[in-house]
C-alpha cells in the first residue's frame, strides 16, 4: 500500500514535483505577484473612476498597444502632452490699455503615422472685456500658419477645450492655406494630418499624405485689456498607440481595468469555491453521519437546487437590482451551498463511518463533532482539495459571464466587463484586437493555472491516478 | 464488593424478521485485576455483550436492559452525555477486534494515542504527547512510533499501540475483543505476557473475548462459555478446564486440537441456532448429545456451588 499523503504540506511538494504542479504554482504565483503589484501601480482611486469619462480625456481614443511597433518598420505616433507649466509664457505690457502675452510651446514629431486628434486647453481669465486669442502653427519646414483666431468662452477655473483637428474654423484655415502652398482640394479637411504632412500637392488626403519630421511651434498669442488679465494653455496631440494594453472607446487605460481584473477574479474564484465547497462538504457528511431525515432534507435539497437553472435566475436578478460584486458573490454562494460534492461526499462518509476506528473513537468518548470532523471529514480531503482548485475557475468563468452580459459590479472593471463593453461596441468589426485579447487572455490564464493545480493534485490526492 | 458487576443483561437488535437476541439474560462480575474471559463461537454474542457495556450501540437496537454496576454505581442509569463522561475510557477502556482497522489512517499515533486524554481532560499538547509517549513506552514500543502513521506499522505494533490507547487513561477495567485474532502465534504471545505484565502491575480487570480456549486459559481466572446469546456456564479457569458441567463446555474442550498426543480434535455436529427464533427452553438442546425431555424447559444457572445452565446438573450431573 502506497503511503497515503497527509496535510497541505506533503501534497504540495508532492504536487511540485509534477510538471502541471509548477506550471500551475507558477502560474498562480505571478498573479499573486500582479495582486499585489496592482495597488502600487494604480491606486484603488484610479479604478474607481473607471465609469467617469473626464478622467481619461488626456488618453488616445481605441489606440492600440505602443508595443505594436517592433512588428513593423513604422514608428507609431505616441501621445504628446505639453502641459500648463510647459509653456513658455512672454509678456509685453507697454501700453496702458492692453497688454499682450505669447505662449510658446515647441516640441518634437519623429513618427512615421499622423497624430489621432489636436486639442488646446485654455485658462483664461478677464474681468470686463475677453482676450483676443490667435494660434498660429510652425512647422520645420519653416511655414507658418494662424489656424485658430477667437475670443474664449469660458472664464476660469473652466476650462476651454478646442478640439483643433475637428473644428470647422480651423479646418477652413488649414485648407486656405494648404491650397495656397499648392495641395489638391478635398471635401473633408483633416487639420491633425494636414499640419504634420510634407508639403506637396496630396497634403490634404490622409492616404497621399506624408509626415514631415521635425520640431513643431505652437504659439498662442492673446491680447488682453486689463493689466490683471491672465492665459494658460495646455496642448495634446493625440497618439495612435498608447500604453502596455491600449485604450477603449471612452479613452480609458485598459492596462489598469486588466490588473484590476486580476485581484477581482480571484478573490471571487477563490472566496466562492472555498465556501460553497467546504458548506457542501460539511453539510453531506453531516446528512452521512446523522442520517434520516435530515440525510433526505439535505438530499433532496440538493436535487431541488442541482436543477434550478442558476444563470437565467442570476441574470434576472442582475437585471432587477445591479448588484455590486459582493451581492453576486453572496448570491452565487447561496446557490452552490449544496451541489454535486454533497453527493459524493455523502457516499464517501457512508463508507467511512462504518469503519471500525470510528467505532472506537465513539467508545473513548469522542463527541460526535470530534468524529465527523477529525475522522470522517479529512477522509473525503483527496476528493476535495482537488475539487476546491477545480472550482476556482468555474466560478471565475461565472464571474466573467455576468459581468459580460452587463451585470456585474458598476463601479469595478473585471476582464468579463471589459469584454461585455468590447463585444458591445464593435470592437470586432474596428479591428480592436486589444480590446477583447487581453481580457480573454487573463480569463484563460487564472482558469488555466487553477485547472492546472487542480490536476495535479487530484494525482496526488488520488492514488489510483498516480503514475508511479 | 466486585468492581464491574453486570446483571440480566439483554440487548436485542431490531431486523425486518422479527427481534435478534444477540444477548439475553447475561449475568457476571469482575473483581479488581482480575479476568474473566467470554468464550464462545462466532454470533454467540460476545462482543455484543462488550457494546452493551460500553454502550457502543448500532441504530437498530431493539431491547437494551439490565444492570452495569461500575465501582458500586449502575451506570446504566446514566445519560448519554455523563456515560460519555465518566464511564468511556476513564472506567471502561476497549481493545477492539481487528486492531488493524481501529486505528485513523490519516492520523499519527502519537495523536491518536492521546486523543482520549484530550476529549476528557483540559490538558496542553505537549503534556498529552508525554503521556502518550510514556504509554507507547509501557507496552513496549520506541518513542519514535509517536511520529509514525498507522501503516508504517506491523501488525503486533498496532496492537500494541491500540493497548497503549486502552490504558492511557488509566481505567479500571479494559475490554479486550479478540485481541490477537489476527496476529500470528510468536506476535500473540508477546501480546499476551505484556497483558499478564499490566494486570500485574495496575491491578486492571480485563474481559477478555475470545473464541480460543488455549489462549484464554493463559489469562483468565474466570471463564464464561457462552452460546446463542446466553451465559452457559461460568466458574474459576481450574473449575471449567478440569470439571467442566455444560455437555457445551466439554463439547468445545474436546474440539480444542493438543499439539502432542493421539486424541483427535472433535467437532459439534450441527450449527448454531436462529437468535430470531432461538429453540424453546435450552438452546444448545437441537444439538446436545445428553438432551431430554426436561430440556425443552428453560434449564436454571445455579446448581449449588457451580454454574451451569443444564438439566443435567439436577440429577447430579453427567451420564458421561
Amino acid at each position: 500500500m502506497a503511503a497515503p499523503i497527509v496535510g497541505g504540506k506533503a501534497a504540495v511538494r508532492e504536487a511540485l514535483r509534477m510538471k502541471s504542479g509548477i506550471f500551475g504554482f507558477g502560474m498562480l504565483l505571478f498573479m499573486m505577484l500582479v495582486v499585489v503589484a496592482v495597488p502600487i501601480i494604480a491606486p484603488f482611486d484610479t479604478v474607481r473612476a473607471w465609469g467617469d469619462v473626464s478622467v481619461w480625456t488626456d488618453n488616445p481614443r481605441a489606440a492600440a498597444p505602443d508595443w505594436i511597433d517592433t512588428f513593423s518598420d513604422k514608428k507609431q505616433a505616441r501621445n504628446i502632452l505639453v502641459e500648463w507649466d510647459e509653456f513658455s509664457i512672454a509678456q509685453s505690457n507697454t501700453s496702458p490699455v492692453f497688454k499682450i502675452a505669447i505662449l510658446r510651446a515647441r516640441f518634437d514629431f519623429t513618427y512615421d503615422t499622423f497624430p489621432q486628434e489636436l486639442r488646446l486647453q485654455m485658462l483664461s481669465n478677464w474681468s470686463d472685456r475677453k482676450p483676443l486669442i490667435t494660434v498660429d502653427w510652425r512647422r520645420p519646414d519653416g511655414q507658418s500658419l494662424t489656424i485658430y483666431s477667437l475670443s474664449p468662452d469660458r472664464l476660469a477655473p473652466q476650462v476651454e477645450t478646442l478640439t483643433l483637428s475637428s473644428r470647422p474654423d480651423v479646418q477652413a484655415n488649414v485648407r486656405n492655406w494648404a491650397l495656397g502652398v499648392g495641395a489638391d482640394d478635398v471635401a473633408d479637411v483633416r487639420p491633425h494630418v494636414s499640419l504634420y504632412a510634407v508639403q506637396d500637392a496630396g497634403m490634404l488626403e490622409p492616404s497621399r499624405a506624408q509626415v514631415l519630421k521635425g520640431t513643431y511651434t505652437l504659439t498662442v498669442q492673446a491680447i488682453m485689456f486689463n493689466q490683471a488679465d491672465t492665459l494658460l494653455a495646455r496642448f495634446t496631440s493625440y497618439g495612435t498607440v498608447f500604453g502596455l494594453a491600449g485604450t477603449d472607446h471612452l479613452r480609458r487605460d485598459l492596462l489598469i481595468g486588466l490588473l484590476w481584473g486580476a485581484p477581482v477574479a480571484l478573490a471571487f474564484g477563490a472566496a466562492a469555491a472555498v465556501v460553497t465547497v467546504m458548506s457542501q462538504v460539511i453539510l453531506g457528511a453531516l446528512g452521512a453521519y446523522y442520517g434520516g431525515r435530515f440525510d433526505e432534507f439535505i438530499q433532496r435539497s440538493t436535487d431541488f437546487v442541482i436543477i434550478l437553472p442558476a444563470l437565467p435566475i442570476l441574470v434576472l436578478i442582475g437585471t432587477l437590482y445591479q448588484p455590486g460584486i459582493l451581492t453576486v458573490l453572496f448570491i452565487v454562494i447561496l446557490f452552490n451551498i449544496v451541489g454535486g460534492t454533497t453527493k459524493v461526499v455523502r457516499s464517501i462518509a457512508l463508507q467511512t463511518k462504518e469503519e471500525l476506528y470510528i467505532e472506537a473513537a465513539r467508545s473513548y468518548g469522542a463527541s460526535r463533532r470530534r468524529v465527523l470532523f477529525r475522522y470522517i471529514m479529512p477522509r473525503t480531503m483527496p476528493y476535495t482539495f482537488a475539487l476546491l482548485a477545480l472550482s476556482v475557475p468555474s466560478f471565475i468563468f461565472l464571474e466573467a459571464s455576468l459581468s459580460f452580459l452587463g451585470l456585474g459590479d458598476p463601479v469595478l472593471p473585471t476582464w468579463g466587463s471589459i469584454m461585455g463593453d468590447a463585444s458591445r461596441n464593435g470592437a470586432v468589426y474596428n479591428g480592436i484586437w486589444w480590446w477583447i485579447a487581453f481580457p480573454a487572455f487573463g480569463i484563460v490564464f487564472a482558469t488555466v493555472a487553477f485547472a492546472f493545480l487542480g490536476y495535479s493534485f487530484d494525482k496526488v490526492l488520488n492514488p489510483r491516478l498516480r503514475e508511479e | 464488593m466486585a468492581l464491574l458487576e453486570v446483571k440480566n443483561l439483554h440487548l436485542y437488535y431490531r431486523t425486518s424478521r422479527g427481534p435478534v437476541r444477540a444477548v439475553e439474560d447475561v449475568s457476571w462480575q469482575i473483581g479488581e485485576g482480575e479476568t474473566l474471559a467470554l468464550v464462545g463461537e462466532s454470533g454467540c454474542g460476545k462482543t455484543s455483550t462488550a457494546s452493551a457495556v460500553t454502550r457502543v450501540l448500532p441504530r437498530n437496537v431493539h431491547r437494551y436492559d439490565g444492570e452495569v454496576w461500575l465501582d458500586g454505581t449502575n451506570v446504566m442509569a446514566y445519560d448519554e452525555e455523563e456515560f460519555r463522561k465518566e464511564v468511556r475510557w476513564k472506567g471502561i477502556s476497549m481493545v477492539f477486534q481487528g486492531a488493524m482497522n481501529s486505528l485513523n489512517p490519516v492520523m499519527k499515533i502519537g495523536y491518536q494515542v492521546y486523543e482520549p486524554l484530550t476529549t476528557h481532560l483540559e490538558i496542553e499538547k505537549e503534556e498529552a504527547l508525554d503521556r502518550a509517549r510514556e504509554a507507547l513506552k509501557s507496552v513496549g514500543l520506541p518513542e519514535y512510533t509517536v511520529k509514525r502513521y498507522p501503516h508504517e506499522l506491523s501488525g503486533g505494533m498496532k496492537q500494541r499501540v491500540v493497548i497503549a490507547m486502552a490504558l492511557i487513561m488509566r481505567p479500571k477495567i479494559v475490554i479486550l475483543d479478540e485481541p490477537t485474532s489476527a496476529l500470528d502465534v510468536m506476535t500473540q504471545a508477546n501480546i499476551i505476557n505484556l497483558l499478564k505484565k499490566l494486570k500485574q502491575e495496575e491491578r486492571v480487570g480485563y474481559l477478555f473475548i475470545t473464541h480460543d480456549l488455549a489462549l484464554a486459559s493463559e489469562l483468565a481466572d474466570q471463564i464464561g462459555i457462552m452460546y446463542a446469546g446466553k451465559l452457559v456456564e461460568i466458574g474459576t479457569a481450574e473449575e471449567i478446564y478440569s470439571d467442566p458441567k455444560h455437555p457445551y463446555t466439554q463439547l468445545l474442550l474436546k474440539s480444542v486440537p493438543l499439539l502432542r498426543g493421539t486424541r483427535t480434535p472433535e467437532s459439534i455436529p450441527g450449527t448454531p441456532p436462529d437468535l430470531i427464533n432461538p429453540p424453546e427452553g435450552c438452546r444448545f438442546r437441537p444439538r446436545c448429545p445428553f438432551a431430554f425431555e426436561k430440556c425443552t424447559q428453560e434449564p436454571p444457572i445455579k446448581w449449588g456451588d457451580r454454574l451451569a445452565a443444564c438439566w443435567l446438573l439436577e440429577k447430579g450431573g453427567m451420564a458421561a
